[in-house]
């Protein structure tokens, strides 16, 4: 598998999120608070959390590229090139507080789909 | 929303449940869980075998491979090393859950024991590369 480097033209250093309306959650789904990778929001259809890098570029694989292509259109993306080795991801089970983290102050920008507010 | 165990594991642990599960000896396995996936997120209550949980899978389930019973603290399961890459080339949907599970090699007779759903790098969105897990200090789970 590969990743697809994406761009948007005008936000930087932002959290996106990305819905897709036609697939709603059986359960309302609460989102992680944005210091573990979420935006804190109660989600009824899915939605995809994009981080959006200090040049306004994100990586997405491609699989899910293929399947938010239009989406991430409409939302401003532009593809870029294909990322043969995308950076490794992690998730740490770590004991964590609320309120605390790296990504704590992230700004949160939602897209045109998203009515979660929060 | 919150980490919990599952309830049916939790039964068996008292005797109700039909099959145990024996943690250091079964082989324990987790999996990254898209919520908005065919048989949707985590159920403590209504879920039970892997059967209600694996049509929302992303990727492959990893196996535990250094498990350890009561070496972090009385009642406490690990695994001495924390997987990298756990996953490799994840590329799916988004992945709200981390599910952990008995496999037995039939869906329907593989435990659910307990799931995260709260935890850094939750959710996650895919970008096509290798995802690593690491676990707590104090451990994975307590009973």
């Amino acid at each position: 598998m590969a990743g697809v480097r994406i761009q948007h033209p005008t936000e930087r250093n932002v959290r996106y999120t990305v819905v897709e309306p036609t697939i709603p959650y059986a359960k309302p789904y609460q989102c992680t608070p944005p210091e573990f990778g979420g935006c804190g929001s109660v989600h009824l259809f899915k939605t995809h959390h994009l981080n959006v890098d200090e040049t306004g570029a994100c990586i997405v694989g491609d699989e899910l590229y293929a399947k938010l292509k239009l989406r991430l259109a409409a939302e401003g993306f532009v593809e870029g090139n294909v990322v043969r080795k995308p950076p490794v991801m992690g998730i740490g089970l770590g004991q964590q507080k609320a309120g605390t983290g790296a990504w704590g102050n992230i700004p949160i920008v939602r897209g045109k789909g998203d009515k979660s507010g929060g | 929303m919150a980490n919990s165990f599952y309830n049916a594991f939790l039964n068996g642990i008292l005797g109700s449940h039909a099959t145990r599960v024996d943690l250091d000896a079964d082989t324990i396995k987790m999996a990254l869980i898209d919520n908005g996936g065919t048989d949707s997120g985590p159920d403590a209550a209504a879920d039970d075998f892997w059967d209600d949980q694996d049509g929302s899978l992303v990727g492959t389930a990893y196996t535990l491979a250094a498990k350890t019973i009561g070496s972090v603290a009385a009642g406490v399961f690990d695994n001495t090393t924390d997987p990298a890459p756990a996953f490799t080339a994840v590329s799916g949907a988004t992945c709200e859950s981390l599910v952990f599970f008995k496999d037995t090699g039939t869906p329907s007779t593989s435990n659910l024991l307990w799931y995260f759903d709260t935890a850094t790098g939750l959710p996650l969105t895919p970008n096509g590369g290798d995802v690593n897990v690491t676990f707590s200090a104090s451990g994975i789970a307590k009973i």
